[in-house]
């Protein structure tokens, strides 16, 4: 008797624990899919290589819907070289976005059988469409040889408005 | 000659005979070897004696407890067992109200689709679908959260760079606005 009745007040305390939980911090789904829409970020990639010159000579387009906070992984390979590049954009208090670029660069020479491997990250505070460049292996110097370099142009803007375009 | 360890054990219990307890007796005053087992002997004995102390007095405590509070019911004992009872007047008050509000849930949750109300979480959420441009299934709630769950890694986009291009590094990697780029240039 006595073990029935303490398992009717744990089943009561913790329906009651249930039902105040709901009650209080009950979310509805209209609400958070609404959240969603509102806060979505949609970031618009530009990959590009370029020669000594600066001539664009290969580009691919990349558009991913994120939320903030979350990170949006771009990975390029190529005969000698793996680019993965993480950017994770951050809605500040003003509405204006920190773009934080992590950038892992796996490079081989073609002279000789040793890999490099560097790594780096940075932000940049941008607006709302404001479009920022990436150069995960520096920006090409004046050189006399015939070289290429990659860049990423990042535009981010907000999901709900861009959708409409 | 040295005693083999029954025997000291035997003495240290008092257990032998006079004659032979005080040969022994003796031969310690000389032997620091069996003086050695014997204080080693006491010394177990000791924490044995603690160890069954310490048993005793807490078997002793909980069961002194226990039937304390089997015999002063609700006094001195925690939430979880304390006797609880409920009358059957009072189940059936519960039971009633449990029933009036899943009904009143279920009854917004099908006449108020804007219903904000904490039990509409199923409530069918198709009709969103066109006005969210979001690639996920907002279909019902769980669909919703396992797309959550599947794409908590990061959203992943793969390119083959052409080649074979000659890539080189260049020096520090460089995070810019377009303008300020451009403006540099």
């Amino acid at each position: 008797m006595l073990q029935s009745d303490n398992l009717i007040k744990k089943i009561f305390v913790v329906v009651s624990l249930f039902l105040f939980h709901n009650l209080v911090y009950g979310v509805d789904i209209n609400d958070a899919l609404k959240y969603l829409e509102e806060n979505s970020l949609n970031i618009k990639t530009i990959t590009r290589v370029v020669d000594e010159q600066g001539l664009t000579i290969w580009n691919a387009n990349m558009s991913k819907i994120t939320i903030s906070g979350k990170s949006v992984k771009v990975k390029l390979q190529g005969v000698n070289i793996l680019v993965i590049t993480d950017i994770t954009p951050y809605i500040r208090y003003d509405n204006t976005i920190l773009l934080v670029s992590q950038g892992e660069v796996w490079i081989g020479s073609s002279e000789s059988d040793e890999m490099n491997h560097y790594s780096t990250i940075k932000s940049l505070p941008v607006s709302m469409g404001e479009s920022a460049l990436f150069f995960p292996l520096g920006v090409i110097k004046a050189v006399d040889r015939k070289i290429y370099n990659i860049e990423l142009e990042i535009q981010v803007n907000p999901n709900n408005r861009d959708s409409g375009e | 000659m040295c005693f083999d360890g029954q025997t000291l054990s035997a003495f240290l219990d008092n257990e032998l005979e006079s004659s032979k307890y005080l040969i022994v007796k003796e031969h310690l005053q000389s032997c620091s070897d069996c003086q050695k087992t014997i204080d080693l002997l006491q010394s177990v004995s000791s924490q044995v004696k603690l160890a069954n102390n310490q048993v005793e007095s807490f078997t002793k405590e909980t069961v002194w407890t226990r039937l304390s509070h089997s015999t002063s019911p609700g006094r001195g004992l925690d939430f979880w067992h304390r006797a609880f009872i409920i009358s059957p007047t009072l189940m059936i008050s519960l039971s009633f109200l449990f029933i009036a509000i899943l009904g009143a849930s279920l009854f917004f949750s099908i006449f108020n689709d804007s219903s904000s109300f904490p039990f509409s979480n199923n409530a069918d959420l198709s009709f969103e679908s066109e006005k969210y441009p979001l690639e996920i299934p907002v279909d019902n709630v769980e669909k919703v959260l396992a797309y959550f769950n599947i794409h908590d890694e990061p959203l992943e986009f793969y390119m083959q760079l052409p080649g074979p291009s000659d890539f080189v590094i260049q020096g520090e990697p460089l995070f810019l606005k377009k303008t300020d780029y451009v403006a540099e240039r």
